[in-house]
């Protein structure tokens, strides 16, 4: 019996240090991330990094609006105009809503009086 | 048998471990086939729709409430539903419960043509649009601000611009202030590196998998260790499902407006324009000595994302007489929304908030 309660404590204690182990590892690699990512090396090697997608993002653009401008069809560049107008439309839209909320009477039978007060601590 | 197991006390703790390991198995299989828990569903209504704005109403759930409406300003960057995850676990619902009439900015993603957004639009045009119609529905003019962190840095500049507007009261929790303090973001923005204008030349929004791809190098343990816990606590439903929540915020990232990604870099980033008092907006300079406002700041003692030591010098650069300024233990989201937000920052918020709002 008493094996098997030492058995039982050190099954406990294993899945404990595991979770303790973890946590360990979670501090030391954030940590080493941090320190890495302080550097100010960092700022600089991710930006050549982004820049270099940036420049094969934007080649494919190229390539994918004229692939798009042979088989007429609209661009990406052409939705976002389409977008532009729609948004027009909803502003205008938005622009009616308000004079007429301005114009509507006032709906106050609904609101919950504005005289609450503080509890007494 | 239950005297059997009496004697050999290893039974009920193996009973247990089989009892989990099912349960593992079984929550396991129902976390990758059960479809994702509704979230934000504390009933509103939808006042402004327009484009990245939507700001929302919730209906109050007592018969007096406080005479000054309170709005929430979520970060551009996040979902507002952290603020409202579901039903005992939502800071709307305390509020609303408390007696406070509560609105909230939901930020949608902005769409392409919505890249020209400025910061000078959230500033001039938006939370103009929403303080107006705040002021229209509850027919006060004053309104008390609740900013969470890049949300509280726009608040902070509206306020500095607009020292004499409604603004009654204002909370920014984990506003990030000094940004000199926001290490690996401050690295990666280097302006002698990164080329803002051609980062929005090229995507138009900055996609958010690149804002968040500095604080993910930060922190490079986090998810995998979070993911060996969440195996290893497959058997308590509870956790699981918090998990779930967390996790689904954490990875519902907006991107952000071209413009306004390219105003904050330059702005907040380069000039440290907030804290330096120089930050330049449609023209006019934001002061935050100018605020004068009641200040109720709350910062968190573990915060990875905005450390507390970018957020405190608000204290002494900010023009209010009456400020209040709480640490607490957590990080930056568990501050806000994790369960023991609902003992700390939520009813210390309210005992604050409440003796300033009749």
């Amino acid at each position: 019996m008493r094996e098997a309660i030492i058995g039982e404590k050190r099954e406990d204690n294993a899945g404990d240090a595991m979770r303790s182990l973890l946590t360990q590892w979670e501090q030391i690699t954030n940590e080493l991330g941090s320190q890495l990512t302080g550097n100010e090396h960092f700022g600089e090697s991710m930006n050549r990094f982004h820049s270099m997608q940036m420049q094969v993002r934007q080649q494919m653009q190229e390539t994918m609006g004229k692939t798009l401008q042979t088989y007429n069809l609209p661009s990406r560049e052409d939705v976002i105009q389409l977008g532009e107008r729609i948004a027009a439309i909803e502003d205008t839209l938005a622009r009616i809503e308000r004079r007429l909320d301005d114009t509507a009477p006032e709906k106050k039978s609904d609101r919950p009086a504005r005289t609450r007060k503080p509890p007494k601590d | 048998m239950s005297d059997r197991n009496e004697q050999v006390p290893g039974v009920d703790r193996m009973r247990e471990r089989f009892e989990r390991m099912m349960l593992r198995n079984v929550n396991g299989l129902s976390y990758f086939q059960s479809p994702a828990q509704p979230v934000g569903s504390t009933p509103s209504e939808t006042l402004i729709d327009r484009g990245t704005l939507r700001l929302l109403h919730y209906k109050p759930r007592t018969d007096e409430v406080y005479r000054v409406p309170v709005l929430i300003v979520m970060a551009t960057t996040n979902r507002s539903y952290i603020f409202d995850l579901r039903k005992g676990q939502s800071y709307v619902e305390y509020l609303l419960n408390a007696g406070y009439d509560v609105f909230m900015i939901d930020w949608q993603p902005p769409l392409e043509h919505e890249r020209t957004v400025g910061l000078d639009t959230y500033v001039f045009d938006f939370l103009p649009a929403c303080t107006d119609r705040i002021a229209r529905e509850t027919g006060e003019k004053d309104v008390s601000i609740i900013g969470y962190c890049l949300g509280g840095a726009i608040t902070l500049t509206w306020a500095a611009l607009n020292p004499d507007g409604p603004l009654k009261n204002l909370l920014l929790f984990t506003p990030p202030f000094d940004m000199r303090e926001l290490k690996s973001f401050h690295l990666w923005s280097d302006q002698r590196y990164f080329d803002v204008d051609r980062v929005v030349e090229t995507y138009g929004n900055c996609p958010p998998d690149m804002i968040y791809a500095a604080f993910d190098l930060m922190r490079p343990a986090e998810r995998v260790a979070g993911n060996i816990r969440l195996a290893d606590n497959m058997w308590d439903e509870k956790y699981v499902e918090s998990y779930r929540l967390f996790d689904r915020w954490a990875n519902d990232i907006l991107p952000l407006a071209g413009r306004t990604f390219a105003d904050m870099i330059r702005g907040f980033m380069w000039q440290n324009g907030l804290y330096e008092g120089t930050l330049e907006v449609g023209g006019r300079i934001a002061d935050v000595g100018r605020i004068t406002a009641p200040l109720f700041l709350a910062t968190a003692e573990h915060d990875s994302v905005i450390p507390s030591d970018s957020s405190r010098p608000l204290m002494d650069a900010i023009g209010s007489t009456d400020k209040h300024h709480l640490h607490l233990k957590g990080g930056h989201v568990s501050l806000v929304a994790g369960p023991r937000a609902a003992d700390r920052l939520w009813p210390a918020s309210d005992k604050w908030l409440r003796e300033r709002s009749t």
